[in-house]
């Protein structure tokens, strides 16, 4: 995968610019009514040809602030930030809908935009009608829709209901005919706006591998809040804060950890009845000698230590380390049982030291549990979420949860 | 094809102010094929869905203006109102001036009501904007066309004839639908900017309807002559009735004058449209 990024990387460089932008900005009025009153007075000025000044009126703010970049055939930006952080707005003024207030956008070739899925659809129409109304907002002519028609209801897979209404369909199958109808463009410049986060699983490998085949002959600009889309599609990465471009970088994964550590994991939360007490979590790279930085390089040995004391009348205990990507999805586990090892409660505080020869998470932030629970399994004693978050770091950056090196062998077969 | 979608280079700047009409014009018929295909399109799609799900279909195209006009034949035969005696039967008279009305408030609307219509497109798609123009303009064509036919009809039955002046009736048609099509796509901008335009249009229209000789015939002295003299769709009716009529026409020369200035208005709207749609979705786009 890799090699096939940086292949395509070296390959673009030679080949056009089909993207430039050049300082764009866009200032947007957080008063409604404000707004509308400014629409006016804009359309007034540019009707009777009055040059803008650029300044920020009452009210008003930079969405988008002097963000410039370059996009050659073959490849593909992330762009990501938080919510509000200005990536619709510049997909916006990208696909033409509205005008930048500062700089120019500058675009070869064909535009085409996954932004809006089924555009034009009348729910009382029938699919085969609808395929045309949605195909003529793409720009398709009735004659190209012809020759693809059959294409579009096969990559779709609703030939049995196609001429039923669309009020019929069940909503995964109104986004597939309308990504399939999206899918037959063949742009120079593709714009996807999270538009995969639909559909059953079968569909959404369907939609990727349609996108990466679009991909090698255009250039795309890619919003998402997906990570793991962006490490698998993306060979260039735009991060944006407050309208403004804080990263721009070839490097994915320092793309992913910038955006990573915007975040917070959540409050620090002790589930249980008071038996057992939880401090001092820490979790370091076991060569550090400082034990307060939280990022950890991919594969190291890393430590987990905190201090335990357990009330309760149980003998012994187990513990249960879990660890929790962003989406809150559990991702790692470390277990006590499973390497046979039962603690003995002795009823003062004690420090605990775990050691992982290798940690082989994907880079990014996580967070972990910790939860004691009695030999038996029966019950639990005490947990704590949150216990502590840290950020994996790494050059490489894979679409799966974890990577870990392997050996390789080509083995000859002559005989 | 390929190689020359492959030429095509789109800017989009925050300098347009230099950009001459001409220019803009120039754009506006490039695009209209593709305009065409759109509105095209949404025309037949939208037509296709109000049938589909309707039991009394085309008829009604024809509702609103038989309605009004049964109410005035009513009024006027149980001498309620009176005025004045027509050159032709009054339900004829009435008729065809209700049906001219409503082509005439049809397409003050159309503009207005299918941008607000496709507002959830147009915020998101790069579409050719025109082209929801086109799309109401069909409608309306395609509306007159079904009252057109119930003219004839009703001609019929009153056995009322027809002499080579009806040749005029459509470009009579064409001009009050440009008239329409002017006042209704230069409220355009203003009227995506605020509700205030559809809804005032909505409740003006019937007061206008009865300042313009529709149901009666043109008084041509005193007040209301005179306003009949200020009001442009006043002309556009009279003399298009008058044809279809087999009538006299009065006031030919103010009848081309008038359609000229709204050919002239609908292109300076149709500009000012172009360049004003991005600001406005800027202001209502999510």
């Amino acid at each position: 995968m890799r090699n096939t990024q940086i292949e395509m990387t070296s390959m673009s460089k030679n080949s056009e610019v089909l993207v430039k932008v050049e300082g764009v900005s866009k200032k947007f009025c957080r008063d409604l009514k404000r707004s509308l009153w400014y629409g006016v007075k804009d359309i007034s000025a540019e009707l009777i040809g009055s040059k803008k000044n650029g300044q920020l009126r009452p009210k008003e703010f930079w969405a988008v602030d002097n963000v410039s970049f370059e996009l050659h055939r073959g490849e593909c930006l992330g762009l990501i930030g938080h919510n509000g952080a200005g990536k619709s707005t510049l997909l916006k003024m990208l696909n033409g809908l509205i005008k930048p207030d500062k700089g120019e956008i500058t675009m070869k070739g064909r535009i085409g935009a996954l932004i809006e899925l089924g555009a034009g659809f009348n729910p009382i129409l029938t699919g085969r009608e609808n395929i045309y109304n949605n195909g003529a907002v793409l720009g398709f002519s009735k004659k190209e829709i012809d020759t693809k028609f059959d294409a579009i209801v096969e990559f779709a897979e609703i030939a049995d209901f196609i001429d039923m209404p669309v009020q019929n369909y069940s909503s995964g199958m109104r986004v597939r005919l309308g990504f399939a109808v999206a899918a037959q463009m063949e742009p120079d410049v593709l714009i996807i706006d999270e538009v995969l986060a639909v559909g059953d699983m079968g569909f959404r490998i369907k939609c990727i591998n349609e996108i990466q085949r679009m991909l090698s002959k255009a250039a795309v600009i890619f919003v998402t809040h997906s990570m793991p889309f962006v490490s698998r599609i993306c060979n260039k990465g735009l991060l944006m804060n407050h309208g403004n471009d804080e990263l721009q970088t070839d490097n994915i994964g320092d793309l992913i950890e910038r955006y990573m550590a915007k975040f917070k994991t959540g409050e620090r939360t002790i589930i249980g009845e008071k038996e057992v007490e939880i401090d001092n979590v820490m979790i370091y790279p076991s060569n550090s000698e400082s034990l307060v930085s939280n990022s950890i390089p991919h594969g190291t040995e890393v430590n987990v230590s905190f201090e335990l004391k357990v009330r309760s009348k149980y003998k012994y205990y187990i513990i249960r380390i879990v660890f929790f990507n962003l989406e809150q999805r559990p991702v790692l586990d470390f277990y006590s049982k499973q390497t046979e090892q039962i603690f003995m409660n002795k009823k003062s505080t004690v420090k605990m030291i775990v050691t992982a020869p290798h940690l082989y998470l994907n880079p990014g932030k996580y967070s972990l549990s910790i939860i004691v629970i009695t030999d038996d399994q029966r019950k639990v004693l005490g947990r704590m979420d949150n216990a502590s978050e840290f950020l994996v770091y790494s050059n490489y950056v894979s679409w799966a949860e974890s990577y870990q090196p392997a050996k390789w062998d080509q083995v000859d077969l002559r005989d | 094809m390929d190689v020359e979608h492959r030429q095509k280079i789109t800017v989009y700047s925050a300098d347009t102010v230099d950009r001459s009409i001409i220019s803009h014009f120039r754009d506006i018929f490039r695009e209209l094929p593709e305009a065409h295909q759109l509105g095209y399109r949404l025309f037949k799609r939208n037509v296709k869905a109000m049938y589909r799900q309707s039991m009394l279909g085309i008829t009604w195209a024809i509702f609103p203006p038989l309605i009004t006009a049964a109410l005035w034949i009513f009024l006027r035969g149980s001498n309620v109102m009176s005025f004045g005696e027509t050159a032709v039967p009054y339900p004829v008279f009435v008729l065809v001036g209700t049906m001219l009305w409503q082509i005439f408030s049809e397409s003050i609307m159309a503009p207005l009501k299918s941008v607000t219509t496709n507002k959830a497109m147009l915020i998101k798609i790069n579409i050719p904007r025109e082209g929801l123009l086109l799309s109401g303009i069909y409608e309306v064509l395609f509306n007159m066309l079904i009252k057109l036919f119930l003219l004839v009809i009703i001609f019929i039955a009153f056995g009322q004839a027809v002499s080579i002046s009806v040749v005029w009736v459509l470009p009579g048609i064409m001009a009050i639908i440009i008239c329409g099509f002017a006042l209704g796509l230069i409220l355009t901008p203003l009227g995506m900017l605020y509700t205030d335009i559809q809804r005032g249009l909505a409740v003006i229209l019937p007061f206008l309807m009865y300042l313009t000789p529709v149901i009666y015939p043109r008084p041509e002295s005193g007040m209301v002559g005179l306003i009949m003299k200020l009001n442009p769709m006043a002309t556009l009716l009279v003399e298009t009735r008058n044809w279809l009529t087999s009538q006299p026409i009065q006031e030919l020369d103010q009848f081309l004058i008038y359609t000229f200035v709204f050919m002239a208005v609908s292109f300076f709207a149709l500009m000012i449209f172009r360049i004003s749609m991005p600001m406005i979705i800027e202001r209502i786009g999510s």
